[in-house]
């Protein structure tokens, strides 16, 4: 397959999952215990794959695209919310997948988790002009943790498969039709 | 490898600093605390240079200094309220500056609505009380009648052009403005050189009188406790969130001395040359100008809350009475910014 | 060298993010005394109240089609009209520290400590 057409058709397909994450993890109730609008953030698997994959650039799209999507569905302040966490945890987990070792992925995981959490609380403090909406920040910083090593690990679980599958599917033949 | 780990903390803090930028945290506070007119000044100001908020903090003091020494003092030779007064022939129309001018004239008019009970013109009494030079003595009856017949605006003239005269014996007083005159000029003063350029808000205090501008490093009101009548005096019963404003007290425990077991007070009422009969103990005014919220806060203490809500009216100035039962009234502007935080007092709806 | 699942690092940084979480949080577990209860709207305060005062429950319907419960010693967002209803979800506040935020109608429901931690930036007297 030709390289271009392989990376639209693979970008297409990624954008499509990390949406339908997001969605899907929307419908999910909140549990007592947990503050409110906390998510297992799964849609970030995707972003760091594709940044694994491709780089920062791709992955930054990713994000875009995915903000479009919540400011279709949820309004402008979500489409902010979601850009620049998106965008923040996107930049933090290619720089530390692709320039360093030292982490691991539940690490790279938890740092993207909480570059998110951080980029939507800055937007929601400036949206509501108050700064006590900080106050939000340990529990937030709390379910970071556990949503990142959540999604470090799935990565760690799925990355090899993703990895065969996304050469298998750059070496399928071209169809001439 | 090293190099590439130091390149990501120094992208990482870099992002994090220029988020936490929008969220408004790179103000700094600069507070100052100096003696001019006789009380504590003290110059509270927000800012993002450190070195324009040192300056203007020193600006403000040295403006306020200024006024006192040159303009309203009654009781230095260097002022020119200390001249006005010591005139040989006062009845002869003599101009004075145009600052002194505003001052007289705006006091004046405040105090026509005092049914005689605050004027211009209280030198007199104020003198006799020995209550601007501390020197307090209960005066004997026939001294009082001597004094209060010297008091009053009556024969107080302020022409168009910028001329004074009063009668022989009176003596025009603005200690009970001054203070409030020193936070209009100090507001004045930054509004002139610093405010906006640099300076974000500003909390000026002299003795007790307050002005705010701006607003504050952490949101958008500040909070200003009014003294507890009954506390020592740094304690306050309550606070109240304002933007930009004046606020002044007027209460009974400032300047009060005691004598023959009967303590007397410094708010005098000039139709009777002796403390202030009331149920008040303080009173605390928000006004747009500083001269106008201590002025207003002294009338009002003394006309009682009834009279002073109309006259409050007039200037569109808010207040705080509190009552020597602890009780607390408010007027409507202020009910929502005022928070009683000593349970001793209680808010009472009017 | 093969990345691994779990490193050394990330032990250290989610210790390191525990003791942040936790410096973060040991304030408001002190702060417990009165406290008072202010309402925002688009940095505006519109509402302050103290939580001690209030004896029977009590309804704040707010301009923006929020609606506030408040209760002796707590204060909840009963109802909004936003898609999310976060607001909401957050319950009760009753401790110092803790907040309700319903980003679309921007408004704050945060609580404070009534006296001792903020001091007044002037005293009048």
């Amino acid at each position: 397959m030709k390289k271009k057409t392989y990376f639209t058709a693979l970008f297409g397909m990624l954008a499509a999952v990390a949406v339908t994450l997001s969605f899907l993890e929307s419908l999910l109730p909140t549990a007592a215990f947990l503050p409110p609008g906390a998510k297992p953030g799964l849609s970030n698997l995707v972003n760091m794959f594709a940044s694994s994959l491709w780089g920062l650039f791709p992955a930054l799209g990713i994000a875009a695209i995915k903000a479009c999507f919540a400011g279709i569905t949820r309004g402008m302040t979500a489409f902010w919310m979601s850009l620049c966490g998106g965008v923040l945890s996107t930049f933090a987990m290619t720089l530390l997948l692709r320039h360093t070792r030292r982490f691991g992925f539940v690490g790279i995981g938890v740092i993207g988790a909480i570059c998110h959490n951080f980029g939507q609380l800055c937007v929601a403090a400036v949206t509501v002009g108050n700064r006590s909406v900080l106050g939000y920040a340990p529990v937030l910083l709390l379910c970071a943790l556990a949503a990142g090593t959540l999604t470090g690990l799935i990565f760690r679980a799925v990355l090899p498969a993703l990895q065969r599958a996304a050469d298998a599917f750059l070496h399928t033949k071209d169809r001439k039709g | 490898m090293q190099k590439r780990i130091g390149f990501i903390f120094a992208l990482v803090t870099a992002l994090t600093l220029f988020l936490c930028g929008c969220v408004g945290a790179r103000t700094k506070t600069l507070s100052k605390t100096a003696v001019a007119m006789g009380s504590a000044v003290t110059v509270k100001l927000a800012g993002e240079d450190e070195t324009q908020i040192q300056e203007a903090v020193d600006a403000v003091i040295e403006s306020v200094q200024t006024l006192d020494g040159t303009v309203i003092s009654k009781n230095a030779p260097s002022a020119e309220l200390y001249r006005l007064n010591a005139r040989e022939n006062p009845e002869m129309k003599t101009p004075v500056s145009d600052e002194l001018y505003d001052a007289l004239q705006r006091t004046k008019a405040i105090y026509a609505h005092s049914e005689g009970k605050a004027a211009l013109a209280s030198g007199a009494l104020t003198t006799l009380w020995g209550i601007d030079t501390e020197a307090f003595r209960v005066p004997s009856q026939e001294e009082i009648e001597a004094a209060k017949a010297l008091c009053g605006d009556k024969t107080v003239e302020l022409s168009e052009k910028g001329f004074v005269s009063f009668r022989k014996g009176q003596i025009l007083n603005l200690g009970s403005v001054g203070k409030g005159l020193a936070c209009d000029k100090g507001v004045q003063t930054l509004k002139n050189a610093y405010f906006g350029k640099g300076v974000t808000g500003a909390v000026i205090s002299v003795g007790g009188s307050v002005a705010t501008l701006g607003s504050p490093e952490t949101g958008e009101r500040w909070t200003v406790g009014i003294r507890d009548p009954y506390g020592t005096a740094n304690a306050y019963f309550a606070t109240l969130r304002v933007g930009e404003t004046f606020l002044s007290t007027s209460g009974t425990y400032e300047k009060q001395f005691t004598e023959n077991g009967k303590t007397y007070h410094h708010l005098l009422d000039l139709t009777t040359g002796y403390p202030a009969e009331s149920t008040l103990c303080s009173v605390t005014v928000c006004a747009a100008g500083g001269l106008e919220s201590d002025a207003l806060s002294t009338l009002c203490f003394l006309v009682g809350e009834e009279r002073a809500r109309e006259v409050l009216e007039l200037y569109n100035a808010e207040a705080v009475f509190v009552y020597t039962d602890k009780t607390v009234h408010v007027t409507a502007g202020l009910r929502d910014a005022l928070t009683v935080t000593d349970t001793a007092y209680r808010l009472e709806a009017v | 060298m093969k990345r691994k699942c779990f490193s050394k690092t990330d032990f250290f940084l989610i210790a390191a993010v525990l003791l942040i979480a936790l410096a973060f949080w040991l304030p408001s577990l002190f702060g417990n005394g009165d406290v008072t209860a202010e309402v925002t709207v688009d940095g505006e305060t519109v509402l302050k109240l103290d939580l001690q005062t209030i004896d029977a429950p009590r309804e704040f319907p707010l301009d923006n089609g929020v609606v506030l419960l408040a209760e002796k010693q707590s204060i909840r967002v009963l109802s909004a009209d936003c898609p999310d209803k976060l607001c909401v979800q957050a319950g009760a506040l009753s401790r110092a520290g803790e907040v309700a935020v319903c980003v679309p109608n921007q408004t704050v429901v945060a609580l404070h400590t009534a006296n001792g931690q903020s001091e007044p930036d002037a005293i009048t007297y």
